[in-house]
């Protein structure tokens, strides 16, 4: 059974990504049914599977967030955003016992009695007097396992529904005879009479996935029993304890298999009853629940009780106060610190964090589930091929075309296919950006409520294809963008009301191709940076800073190390990342950021990523014997330059002149000390301008060799790290080219300082 | 041969099956667990700024490998490059490694009563990599630690970080 539990665990996933995402987007006003369906079959798919499995711990939760959800699903109740709440809470209790099952950490009991008890209590709540007379009914026989129940089943005739299959399906769980076949015609239904251990509720739900509950009544025949008894048998049964403030738990029953678990009536008498044939009842002390609940405040900022929320309100204002960060200090003066408007906070921001207008498309797709090694694998394979190909090719060339040219088309051929199954393998590796962009709308809704402001989130491009392995890594730099956003750039509604702003904050989230790289935005509306914020703070780390700087100089500053740290101690934004943790992050994947905002109108962060890892456009230039390969990204022009155009700094610093612009000249021989460099002389060699870090320099080298698109080879697999080189590749004649890191060659300019080289020296000697 | 041979593989445990290689006059042994395959030499790429024993990196079957020539890190043999020269490509700490040296001789196996421990020269001669020598007959073959030759800091074949 244990080989299955991979595959549960990641259906589990799905299931759970499926059903946070349906709830973020559900309007609460009105709620579609489709939604409402999609998520009670997660929930229950999940119950079904942790059942199989024997995750007890799992199925019974999920089991009283199915009750919950049916009975939304059947309209019994109405959706409320203290439902979305309680279930999207329940949500991340599950992931967390679904990490502990893998092997994470364990939950903490308490915050899974705390959900339980709270959905217990949303279970209960309207529905009490509607239910108790059919749960007591339930009750009448509930322990009956093993005895078959004969039920009579009455479904309308609906044009859109399949009987066949829907018969078909029903037999298969039991014996079924059909008493009256229905008809459109004569609005009459299907009568059937089905026989099987199945409890009436069991049978409704297994309905309800084909027809709508409303459609179709079922009977259960207890022999005596007539028509009055008639009804829906919701599995609503824990509605009955809860009143009484004794949430008991259900443990599920394991002889049922495969089919979901029976939903026991646990109204008292029936765990009384129950106690002795099957099944374990443990009654949860109440006060303890309570306890516990007053312990999980932290954890579960959004419900904390009222006092508490006055509390975290009055902490975030103490941290203000400190005047941290960048931004202006807008908060200290609007956030609430009256228990009665704190209170009012969280429904208030709740509401505008939903995305309305876009449905975030659930995650499910036709896939299959591979290993990353093996798509890695199947990409070195095929750069191997395009290799050799490009090999044959050159070989090829000195063949004479009349006496070949079977063998020269078949080349020629092999060439294109080779490319198309280059560009294939390499688009397995491409996923869309809507895997890291489908956290936020939670993580916003979230922090919204926990910062009483009130954010709408757009999310733009989420179907922009990017390299599996940028996902996983942008994850972080981009929530810690988000929350920074979130914490510091937006205001709260006050304040956006006096500034004659719109009270709704907007946060965009934005991914989309530009040239050869992809561009990931996130743009608030809020306060800006605060430009003599920055720097006085700058001049205060000992900084050598100028009232000159250009803005984007300033904005600068906070990527360095240390900068950011005041910035970083309120509970919402501390999680240990500074800005140049997420600068530094964005560089590791070889991309860049870069920041642009204005006072009262926003922020706007940008990130450009390459499209791929293990792919890059590159220009190879040749130097001595040697040839380098240049990043297309960083080249903006090549050129010749004359003598007149070449100017130098204190005899030795060369420059030259393009287009009115001096650029310092690099000569890669010399940076990487190779002697033998063909052209010393700029106007005889060529210069390479490229561009880094917002300045452009001009790297001399021998010749320009040609533009082609390269396969990344990582050089630290079997070597080290090497200055100004930023990984290898093979060419067309199996030789190892360098690609050049041209962002460390534009910080030094000349070779690497001589104390690295020292140490290596030294070493040998 | 043969009876020596059928006699060590008696006492497997003990016994050591060496790679012999050749720098100079001198036959070097390492563990031939560690070789992957024994390749000719062909060009390399140069590395900026490496010593000058690392001659550079070559593409072994996809992969991006170092090549280090044991004849200029020992001072011994000309560093001759040609048809002959011969490439031991090594698996160290999961990384790859190509080792060159003037000739790889055969393959012997000791048992532990063959082995001496590495002689006491002071400060003349660097022994930390150096296990024991080990002796057939009139031959002394030098056995080294690869592995702790290749990852240490002298060879700056790898970052100070990753060596833990």
């Amino acid at each position: 059974m244990s080989q299955f539990h991979q595959v549960f665990f990641d259906e589990t996933d799905e299931h759970l990504a499926t059903m946070e995402s349906v709830l973020l987007a559900v309007d609460l006003a009105l709620p579609d049914s489709e939604d409402l369906n999609a998520i009670f079959r997660a929930a229950h798919s999940i119950k079904g599977g942790a059942a199989t499995f024997g995750f007890a711990d799992l199925a019974e939760l999920t089991h009283i967030l199915e009750n919950l959800l049916d009975k939304v699903r059947k309209g019994s109740m109405r959706l409320t955003s203290e439902m979305v709440d309680a279930c999207l809470q329940s949500k991340d209790v599950l992931s967390g016992m679904l990490a502990a099952h893998r092997g994470a950490a364990t939950v903490d009991p308490g915050s899974v009695a705390e959900v339980e008890r709270r959905l217990a209590s949303l279970v209960g709540g309207d529905n009490q007097s509607a239910t108790v007379a059919v749960s007591t009914a339930i009750a009448a026989k509930p322990t009956d396992v093993v005895s078959s129940h004969t039920l009579y089943v009455e479904l309308d005739h609906l044009p859109e529904v399949d009987y066949e299959v829907l018969l078909q399906s029903l037999s298969a769980l039991g014996e079924m005879t059909v008493v009256q076949s229905g008809s459109r015609e004569q609005s009459q239904p299907w009568v059937l009479v089905f026989t099987s251990t199945l409890q009436a509720d069991e049978v409704t739900e297994s309905l309800a996935f084909s027809i709508a509950p409303a459609h179709f009544r079922i009977t259960v025949d207890h022999g005596q029993q007539d028509e009055g008894d008639f009804g829906l048998f919701l599995s609503s049964s824990l509605a009955g304890g809860v009143g009484e403030g004794t949430p008991d738990i259900v443990f599920e029953d394991d002889g049922f298999g495969l089919f979901a678990p029976q939903e026991n009536a646990s109204t008292v008498a029936a765990a009384e009853s129950a106690d002795a044939g099957f099944g374990l009842f443990e009654p949860l002390p109440v006060a303890s629940a309570a306890i516990e609940m007053l312990h999980e405040e932290d954890g579960f900022g959004l419900f904390a009780p009222v006092a508490a929320m006055a509390n975290t309100a009055a902490a975030g204002m103490a941290h203000e106060e400190e005047g941290f960060g960048l931004f202006a200090p807008l908060l200290s003066g609007p956030v609430p610190s009256q228990p009665d408007t704190a209170a009012a906070v969280p429904v208030a921001a709740s509401q505008p964090a939903s995305p309305r207008a876009e449905r975030v498309a659930p995650a499910a797709e036709n896939s299959i589930r591979v290993n990353i090694d093996k798509v890695d694998l199947l990409l070195n394979l095929v750069g191997e091929l395009v290799i050799t190909q490009s090999m044959l090719v050159q070989s090829s060339q000195t063949l004479d075309a009349v006496q070949n040219e079977r063998l020269l088309s078949g080349i020629s051929a092999m060439q294109r296919n080779a490319r198309e199954l280059q560009e294939a393998v390499m688009s397995i590796r491409m996923t869309p950006i809507a895997f890291v962009f489908n956290r936020f709308p939670r993580v916003v809704r979230d922090l919204a409520s926990k910062l009483g402001k009130q954010i709408e989130l757009k999310m733009v491009g989420e179907n922009t294809e990017l390299d599996k392995g940028f996902i996983e890594k942008l994850a972080d730099p981009l929530t810690h963008l988000v929350r920074n956003s979130l914490d510091h750039g937006i205001e709260s509604p006050e304040v956006r009301q006096a500034k004659g702003k719109s009270a709704v904050g907007r946060l965009t989230l934005r991914a989309f191709h530009q040239g050869g790289s992809i561009a990931i935005e996130v743009t608030d509306d809020g306060a800006g940076l605060n430009r003599e914020r920055i720097l006085a703070k700058a001049r205060e780390r000992g900084m050598p800073v100028a009232d000159s700087l250009s803005d984007s100089e300033v904005w600068g500053l906070i990527f360095e190390a240390g900068f950011s740290t005041a910035a970083e101690v309120t509970d919402v934004s501390g999680r240990g990342v500074g800005m140049d943790v997420v600068k530094r992050n964005i560089q590791s994947m070889g991309g860049r950021i870069d920041i642009d905002s204005m006072q009262d109108f926003g922020t706007t962060i940008s990130i450009r990523l390459p499209l791929t890892l293990a792919i890059m456009d590159g220009m190879s230039v040749g130097i001595g014997a040697d040839i380098y390969v240049i990043p297309l990204s960083f080249v903006l022009e090549s050129l010749q330059p004359q003598a007149q155009d070449l100017k130098t700094v204190a005899g030795k610093g060369q420059l030259v002149n393009v287009r009115g612009q001096y650029l310092p000249i690099v000569s890669l021989a010399s940076f990487f000390g190779h002697a033998d460099a063909a052209n010393a002389d700029p106007t005889r060699a060529i210069l390479v301008i490229v561009e880094a870090g917002g300045q452009q320099l001009a790297l001399l080298v021998d010749e320009l060799i040609g533009q082609q698109q390269f396969v990344v080879k990582n050089l630290e697999t079997n070597y080290r790290k090497v200055e100004g080189i930023s990984g290898a590749t093979i060419m067309g004649d199996g030789r190892v080219a360098l690609i050049l890191d041209i962002s460390v060659i534009a910080r030094h300019k000349q070779r690497p300082p001589a104390a690295s080289m020292r140490q290596v020296v030294g070493d040998v000697a | 041969m043969t009876e020596q041979l059928e006699y060590h593989h008696g006492q497997s445990k003990a016994v050591r099956e060496l790679l012999v290689f050749t720098l100079g006059q001198e036959e070097y042994g390492i563990d031939i667990l560690k070789v992957q395959e024994i390749r000719g030499y062909e060009a390399v790429t140069r590395i900026a700024n490496a010593p000058a024993f690392i001659k550079g990196v070559v593409n072994l079957r996809g992969s991006i490998v170092p090549i280090v020539d044991m004849r200029i890190k020992f001072g011994l043999g000309e560093p001759v490059y040609d048809a002959f020269t011969v490439v031991i490509i090594l698996n160290i700490f999961q990384r790859t490694v190509g080792v060159v040296v003037d000739g790889v001789s055969d393959v012997i196996q000791l048992a532990e009563d063959e082995l001496r421990d590495p002689p006491e020269f002071g400060s003349v001669v660097e022994t930390t990599y150096i296990e024991g020598l080990g002796t057939k007959g009139e031959r002394m073959v030098i056995i080294v630690d690869i592995e702790r030759l290749m990852s240490s800091a002298e060879m700056a074949l790898v970052d100070v970080t990753d060596r833990g």
